[in-house]
């Protein structure tokens, strides 16, 4: 499947002269063929068998970009894991590493002969340590598997196939209407879904120009920005959030997509107003891109993170009781995950998982016609309060629309052993813009204007800054642990 | 004049930003990034609005890239020839 897609993009005279670039290297589509061929070649003296499982190393970078596409073009089994940093060096990490897949493959980015064409002057492979000879997958079905983040708990292995991959991106191509002409920078890790399934292979498939940035910074996504020029970008919220901080010209995009968290609406105003269209995009590692913003809603609507799922993809929320009550997100997809799978290569999800997905998110339908919906948070990150299931999310939201001064904001369900009458307490953890004056009295009371009253937290707090992780997301895990110890 | 710009880059990043840096931690010719110093992409993003601030200059677009960043003493010379064409 994914075989066709880019035989046409590398035969096409209208596309195989673009080209996939890192800054550092760059690849026309028509320079392909040559390149597989050669990578064919190394493999096979390299002794790797065609029905090998291999670990891939995959960062954004062209030589790396080129060894994804022919293992795909190839319709090869490999695991997509990310290059080796420091995380990926510890023995936990090492020990997690999948048990069926016989070798590793990754590329030496250092190598000083560097040739694109020629694979010996940059790819490794070596022995996986974990290799386990009774581990295995069924061998030969072109399954690409991705990792879970582990955040809660030991990863689990997403298994995607060749064709639903393909289609997955086929669908977001057409949904984001990419077309050959556009120049599309990745600023996110290919090794994701958001990069993989939503950036890179429907840019490819399109057979658009792309520009790989590895390790984002704003400073590096600037210098790729002057270069390469790019109208459309696939971000993050706290990526879109220190361009607006740090950019003092606005560069105009056919289009900016983001992905992740939730962005404030304020925020989500003013990247438009320097970026150009902004669009939502709901996706998950196991079902690759479930629904985005209409690209033809205006953005009063699109700031409200109004999307709509893609086609082949039927949204179940649950609105027996009230209307508009949220409950968590059920997807069936066409082209989603096959199956989860363990370490040792053994499917451990049942089929009924697999065709009615819990997405773990709360949604809210948001027409009548239950056309459009709205994803309210993780299930996790919403308490009960009155009965009433409060999305910790859509209290930000509010207090963050409502209430001028608010620059940041976190909400959490404090766990300091008292409830209040409403159920679990409510903490509001603010971070005000700068120059503003207000004070935590002021900011509760204002809340029960602009929301329901079990919605209204117990507890507002200033803080100075809201600590971080290093992606840039808010440390929730922290922030509880010094709001408990207050 | 490049001394007391200099310190005051130095102070703002042990007071100004939240990465656990002391005077005596400062290698002036260090790289800003992983490194040398060790911020990452906030802190960088915090100490450029920081030097907006503190020396009341404007750094455009085209003017922020990797170079900038590679020591303390090429951006202490970059504040310093924006502070003169004023």
């Amino acid at each position: 499947m994914f075989k066709e897609m880019i035989l046409k993009t590398i035969k096409s005279g209208e596309t195989c002269g673009n080209s996939i670039t890192d800054g550092k290297y760059t690849c026309a589509y028509r320079e392909l063929p040559e390149i597989f061929a050669n990578i064919a070649v190394f493999f096979t003296q390299a002794k790797v068998s065609p029905h090998d499982c291999c670990i891939f190393r995959c960062g954004n970078s062209v030589p790396e970009a080129v060894l994804l596409l022919w293992m795909l073009f190839m319709k090869r089994d490999f695991v997509i894991l990310p290059p080796v940093g420091k995380k990926e060096q510890t023995k936990i990490e090492r020990s997690r590493l999948p048990q069926f897949c016989q070798s590793m493959v990754s590329v030496d980015l250092n190598s000083s002969n560097m040739d694109i064409k020629d694979p010996g002057s940059y790819i490794g492979i070596a022995a996986n340590a974990n290799f386990s000879e009774d581990a295995g997958i069924p061998a030969g079905l072109g399954s690409v598997f991705l990792r879970t983040s582990g955040s809660t708990a030991e990863p689990k292995l997403v298994e995607h196939s060749n064709k639903k991959l393909t289609q997955n991106a086929m669908n977001a191509a057409e949904r984001l209407k990419l077309q050959a002409d556009d120049r599309i920078i990745i600023p996110v890790p290919v090794y994701h879904m958001y990069g993989l399934g939503a950036g890179f292979l429907p840019g490819v498939i399109v057979g658009a120009s792309i520009d790989l940035v590895a390790n984002t910074n704003v400073i590096k996504y600037l210098d790729h920005e002057k270069r390469f020029k790019p109208n459309v970008s696939f971000m993050t919220p706290p990526l879109c959030e220190m361009l607006l901080r740090t950019r003092k010209r606005s560069y105009h995009y056919r289009l900016v997509v983001t992905a992740g968290d939730r962005i404030g609406r304020k925020a989500f105003e003013q990247v438009e107003k320097t970026f150009g269209t902004f669009i939502n995009l709901y996706g998950s590692t196991e079902l690759g891109v479930i629904a985005t913003s209409k690209l033809s809603d205006p953005l009063e609507i699109r700031s409200q993170g109004i999307i709509e799922p893609l086609p082949g993809v039927e949204i179940h929320i649950e609105t027996k009781d009230k209307e508009g009550k949220m409950s968590e997100i059920i997807c069936r997809h066409d082209y989603g995950l096959e199956a989860y799978v363990d370490k040792r290569g053994r499917r451990i999800s049942r089929d009924e998982e697999i065709t009615r997905f819990n997405t773990k998110d709360l949604g809210k339908w948001m027409d009548s016609d239950k056309d459009t919906f709205k994803v309210m948070g993780r299930t996790g990150n919403s308490i009960n309060r009155s009965g009433i299931l409060v999305s910790f999310s859509e209290v930000e939201s509010l207090m963050e629309q409502g209430i001028d001064e608010i620059d940041h904001i976190v909400v959490m369900a404090k766990d300091d052993g008292v409830t209040s009458y409403r159920g679990k307490k409510l903490a509001a953890c603010c971070q005000l813009k700068p120059g503003t004056v207000t004070n935590e009295k002021e900011i509760r009371s204002r809340c029960f204007h602009i929301m329901m009253r079990h919605m209204v937290p117990d507890e507002v707090v200033l803080i100075k800054e809201i600590p971080r992780l290093p992606n840039g997301k808010f440390d929730r895990k922290s922030l509880k642990k010094r709001m408990e110890e207050k | 004049m490049s001394e007391p710009i200099m310190n005051q880059l130095k102070e703002i990043i042990v007071k100004k930003l939240d990465v656990n840096i002391t005077y005596e931690d400062i290698d002036e010719n260090a790289s800003l990034y992983e490194d040398g110093l060790g911020l990452d992409s906030i802190a960088i993003v915090d100490l450029i609005v920081s030097i907006e601030k503190e020396f009341s200059i404007a750094i455009e677009d085209d003017e922020l890239n990797a170079d900038l960043f590679k020591s303390l003493d090429t951006l202490v010379g970059f504040i310093q020839t924006k502070i003169k064409k004023g």
